[in-house]
């Protein structure tokens, strides 16, 4: 599998060409165009109890597999935001990626719902995090640009920020500041990182962009 | 203090160095991330003071949106701390050596503490009409960071200009401005300019290549009204 991105930062898209008989894991809707003996196959990939996992991660229930079968052939990928891509190969260890900013992987590469415990929800809020594992390519994207932080010590981020990171970071999420802060602030949640590796931010925030456009909805009274 | 814009100009992302117990004050909502030694407080707006949270509630019933104002502090060493606004766009980094700096309220990211923000300026005149543009004042020495919708386009100004308001960022204290129609009753109603500004004098202006509002009303505009 070679993977090319172009047109990045702003609107990135990722051409990925693919051997005879190679395949290609990719998130529902993400494909923008391919070759037309590729082959498709949809599935709630790893049963029922998983794919609820998957839903609830506010990934699509669904993945699709592309197959070029029987000659070379190419896929586009583009993710929903505008954004930039990234582009990994993984070589036998973990990787964590927010669901929303997972497009497509190998197909020796196995992604999970990582539970970061419970404490990663508050009040209908929160950070989903997938685990990827395994061998081989990992594509991902962002809303606006992807801004790269070694980490080496402890570093905080406001969840809604967040793209990937190294296993070798530990997070936790949490409440920012005091009570005050908490109403005040508008920073919402963050996520304490510790340890000593890699952090993948996008410089936007989709809740934030979302709910600003939502301000320009039109207003039901209640008496309609 | 050290501030670098990067991405830009689509998705700039400000990143402030921070000395040891240095402070950097920004608009609450606009930190991506920071080093852990930073310390937030909040704040209803420097300058403000009086009547702190009933007006700053007000405000925000009247704009539609917070103007809360945090500030940042690296305690004990070094810290960085990056900010980002809601809409995609760039960041423009201001020094203020003399003359104040009036910015459109959603265009204020984050500024030195030495700068003090007035957002009681010029009281309901500085609501431009209709388009629901509130006015800051920023005044004192020190840094700014001033955002827009899209691209921003400096220009130096030497006599009379007419900017649609919607697309005004920020400009010198030292040029007048004045709300009004385009062209005739007739054109402010089918012309779809609406409201514009008349600046006058010498000084910078800062606009914004796209109108929030109008891309806001573009998009919210097809959506399913929501309950109030």
């Amino acid at each position: 599998m070679q993977v090319n991105i172009v047109s990045a930062p702003d609107y990135a898209m990722a051409e990925v060409d693919l051997a005879a008989g190679e395949k290609i894991v990719v998130e529902s809707g993400s494909m923008v165009g391919m070759s037309s003996h590729l082959e498709i196959e949809t599935k709630a990939k790893g049963g029922v109890l998983s794919s609820l996992k998957r839903m609830v991660g506010g990934e699509s229930f669904f993945i699709n597999t592309y197959t070029a079968q029987g000659a070379p052939g190419r896929i586009l990928l583009a993710p929903a935001p505008s954004g930039d891509l990234r582009h990994l190969v993984l070589g036998g260890g973990d990787f964590f990626v927010q669901s929303g900013s997972y497009v497509a992987s190998g197909p020796a590469v196995n992604v999970d719902t990582k539970w970061g415990g419970a404490k990663t929800f508050f009040g209908g809020e929160g950070l989903f995090i997938l685990k990827a594992s395994g061998q081989g390519d990992l594509i991902f994207g962002s809303f606006g640009a992807i801004h790269e932080v070694e980490v080496d010590g402890s570093y905080i981020v406001d969840t809604g920020h967040i793209v990937a990171f190294e296993p070798t970071l530990q997070f936790s999420v949490r409440r920012v500041g005091g009570l005050k802060s908490l109403f005040l602030s508008g920073e919402g949640l963050v996520c304490d990182f510790s340890g000593k590796g890699k952090l993948y931010l996008q410089t936007r925030k989709p809740a934030s962009f979302v709910s600003w456009i939502n301000s320009f909805r039109p207003v039901q009274t209640s008496g309609d | 203090m050290h501030f670098e814009v990067k991405y830009n100009p689509s998705y700039a992302l400000a990143i402030v160095s921070l000395g040891a117990n240095e402070s950097v004050v920004a608009e609450g909502g606009a930190m991506v991330s920071m080093s852990s030694n930073v310390a937030i407080q909040t704040s209803m707006g420097g300058g403000g003071g009086a009547g702190g949270l009933l007006k700053a509630l007000k405000r925000t019933a009247l704009g539609g949106e917070s103007f809360f104002l945090n500030t940042y502090t690296s305690q004990g060493g070094p810290g960085e701390v990056t900010f980002a606004p809601t809409l995609p766009g760039d960041i423009a980094h201001i020094q203020m050596t003399g003359p104040g700096l009036v910015i459109q309220r959603t265009s204020y990211l984050a500024g030195s503490p030495g700068v003090a923000i007035d957002t009681q300026f010029g009281g309901l005149k500085s609501f431009l009409g209709g388009e629901g543009l509130f006015m800051l004042k920023a005044s004192g020495q020190g840094d700014i960071l001033v955002t827009s919708f899209g691209a921003i386009h400096l220009m130096e100004l030497d006599g009379p200009y007419i900017v649609d308001s919607g697309h005004i960022v920020a400009f010198d204290e030292t040029l007048s401005f004045e709300n009004k129609r385009v062209g005739s009753w007739k054109s402010t109603f089918l012309s779809g300019e609406g409201l514009v500004t008349l600046f006058n004098g010498k000084g910078r202006l800062w606009i914004q290549s796209r109108n929030p509002k109008a891309f806001g009303q573009l998009v919210g505009g097809k959506l399913p009204p929501r309950q109030q």
